[in-house]
């Protein structure tokens, strides 16, 4: 077994959109999510968010659009025979362009949405191809600055969602000795096929994070349950998992046959917490019931239970 | 000659009224239809993650 590297993340960057990650250059096109300002492509300062960029082409044609009009004005005023005629071609390209400019303001927000939809479906290929390079750049990095590669893959992730990425972030992840203070993720990691890599980091996240433990993590490891176990230490990875499903009752709920497999592996806290919320439904989940009893005994009394099975905690 | 000139007044005015009112028409008509921040992420992320994962 290869020994584990300490490393320290940045921390994760949450957006409240995915596509808030990634950024256009305004000179060569390219977009990328590894970088905010100078693109990777062409090295120039020229990134902008696609928003902002959409903003610009919508702000370059409200512009040509307002030129337009001015000069349809100045064609009436200038081809006009008399004053009045002047005037009134004046005054009504005044009142229309500014009607125009007043239509285009309000509809700017909109408008900016809509050209950046229409960018998505536009450069479609040409977004992949530059998270393929964003990859790449992360793939080139793996061996001499593996947390920085797997900083650029969970930026990557973000867009781009496959199981080879996540593969890849989870072999890392299992590479690194691994703190609770780190910010760590789960969910984006949750792959559609099994890997053993993932299924170590998800026991470790349960051993030190049990909030990321979290639906996605436990259906995972429902799933692939006879692997997991055929891993090395893969039950303990299920009985952490387990654990860590007993702080909701959501989850106790949903599966109780789950936590009632591994209730005798479960640790002491765990094993408390899951009969304290047991206490509170005397009338429901009796199979777990008995077995977390049961495994209650025999942590805290050895095989030669007391009948009633109630002990003071210390 | 310049009597005809103002034809291209009216002309002009003509091209200005027709292409503001229906320029203004459509980006008024547009907001209603443009798609919320949470659609269209999820548009691009359905577009991006919709092929093969052969890469």
């Amino acid at each position: 077994m290869s020994k584990k590297i300490a490393v320290t993340f940045k921390p994760y960057e949450r957006t409240q959109y995915a596509y808030d990650k990634l950024r256009v250059c305004r000179k060569c096109g390219n977009y990328t999510v590894l970088a905010d300002r100078v693109c990777p492509a062409c090295g120039r300062g020229s990134l902008q968010t696609v928003p902002d960029a959409a903003r610009r082409n919508f702000r370059r044609a409200r512009q040509g659009e307002l030129l337009f009009a001015l000069l349809l004005t100045l064609l009436a005023m200038l081809f006009a025979d008399n004053t009045e005629w002047i005037a009134i071609s004046a005054a009504a390209g005044v009142l229309l362009t500014a009607g125009l400019w007043l239509a285009q303001r309000r509809s700017l927000e909109p408008w900016t949405r809509i050209h950046t939809d229409r960018m998505f479906a536009r450069d479609n290929n040409r977004i992949r191809g530059g998270l393929i390079e964003d990859i790449r750049a992360a793939e080139a990095r793996l061996q001499a600055e593996p947390a920085r590669a797997y900083e650029m893959l969970r930026e990557v992730n973000t867009l781009l969602r496959n199981d080879p990425i996540r593969s890849l972030q989870a072999e890392l992840l299992q590479t690194f000795v691994l703190r609770r203070d780190m910010d760590l993720l789960l969910d984006p990691l949750i792959m559609d096929g099994f890997s053993p890599h993932l299924a170590g980091y998800i026991g470790e996240v349960a051993r030190l994070n049990r909030d990321l433990i979290r639906e996605s993590a436990i259906q995972y490891c429902l799933r692939y349950e006879p692997q997991i176990r055929n891993m090395h230490r893969g039950e303990d990875i299920l009985a952490a998992v387990a654990g860590a499903a007993v702080r909701m009752k959501r989850y106790i709920e949903l599966h109780p046959d789950f936590i009632r497999r591994y209730a005798h592996k479960l640790p002491k806290d765990r094993l408390i917490r899951l009969r304290e919320v047991l206490s509170q439904y005397p009338d429901s989940f009796g199979p777990l019931r008995l077995e977390a009893d049961e495994a209650y005994r025999v942590r805290f009394y050895g095989q030669a239970a007391p009948q009633t099975g109630r002990a003071e905690r210390s | 000659m310049s009597a005809y000139l103002i034809y291209l007044t009216y002309g002009a005015l003509g091209i200005l009224f027709l292409f503001t009112g229906i320029k203004s028409l459509l980006y008024l008509r547009g907001r209603g239809k443009a798609p919320s921040r949470s659609e269209l992420d999820e548009r691009l992320l359905n577009t991006l993650n919709d092929r093969r994962e052969n890469e």
